[in-house]
């Protein structure tokens, strides 16, 4: 039985919503981002993933960023702050994702 | 810098030369960021290479997003999917220069047909025949203005044939470009 297949297209599918919902909590840069994500198994992803992410996301005008100094040596950072249109496709996601989860607890039987 | 991470920015850099150079600037710049934290952390030059892993595959990522996300036809989407499948290896030197090279050729062709049209009418009305343009099945030989339609017409057949090829291209990438991205 491999259940890596399947759980790797879930995280295909839900990736773009956990990013959203992180950079909604508080402005966010992309290393910080992927950190955080290492900490929930089921939601890593690499560099690779993120970044190319962030961009489309912010193409699609759903985040917003701007280049910000931070203290002590360390190099500029690039936040992602979220945007109204974000906020709107976030709520509408979050409904959505309510239904998943009511519809496969329903089919449970719980 | 190290001198690896910076030959790694160079890298990516060349590889991201079909996009927009401000792009290119920012991409590489967040890289550079995070690079010199995961320094300041204390990681090796090595462990963040490995981190990031291969410049060609991350610059792919890039591109890969860059040409499934945005529609319609320009030179640089052009030019990124070069780059893109330049870097995507034996499937991708099979299908899509084949698709992509028929799509632009039969856009091009089908701009050129009526503008061919218009010059064998426009040169008819000032008294000069091109029978060297036009079209002839058997005995049959339309006149210049008869093919004026006809070759809008083939134009737009012709153009419609490329543009399919063209969405084929931009299909193919991204079945490619989402296959080989295993989030695990």
């Amino acid at each position: 039985m491999n259940i890596d297949d399947w759980k790797s297209q879930i995280k295909r599918g839900t990736l773009e919503f956990c990013i959203l919902l992180l950079i909604r909590k508080q402005p966010t840069y992309g290393y910080e981002l992927i950190s955080t994500l290492e900490n929930y198994p089921i939601m890593a992803a690499k560099e690779n993933t993120i970044y190319p992410l962030l961009r489309r996301l912010l193409k699609e005008d759903f985040i917003s960023s701007s280049w910000q100094e931070s203290s002590e040596g360390l190099p500029p950072r690039k936040y992602y702050a979220i945007t109204d249109k974000g906020l709107e496709y976030l709520s509408a996601m979050s409904a959505e994702w309510d239904n998943l989860i009511n519809t496969i607890n329903e089919m449970k039987g719980e | 810098m190290e001198k690896t991470l910076d030959n790694y920015l160079e890298k990516i850099d060349k590889f991201l030369k079909p996009m927009a150079v401000s792009e290119r600037v920012d991409i590489v710049k967040e890289i550079q960021s995070e690079m010199l934290e995961l320094q300041q952390n204390g990681i090796s030059p090595a462990q963040i290479i490995e981190r990031l892993g291969s410049p060609k595959e991350l610059a792919k990522a890039y591109l890969g997003e860059t040409i499934s996300k945005s529609s319609g036809f320009g030179w640089r989407k052009l030019s990124a999917v070069i780059a893109f499948y330049s870097l995507a290896g034996f499937g991708g030197m099979i299908v899509l220069p084949f698709t992509s090279i028929c799509g632009i050729t039969f856009m091009f062709t089908g701009v050129l047909c009526p503008i061919m049209g218009i010059i064998k009418f426009g040169a008819h009305l000032v008294g000069i025949e091109m029978p060297q343009v036009g079209i002839e099945i058997n005995s049959y030989t339309a006149s210049a203005a008869t093919f004026l339609p006809i070759s809008f017409l083939i134009g737009i057949v012709l153009f419609a044939t490329g543009w399919l090829f063209w969405k084929l291209t931009i299909f193919t990438i991204k079945a490619m470009s989402i296959g080989k991205k295993k989030l695990v």
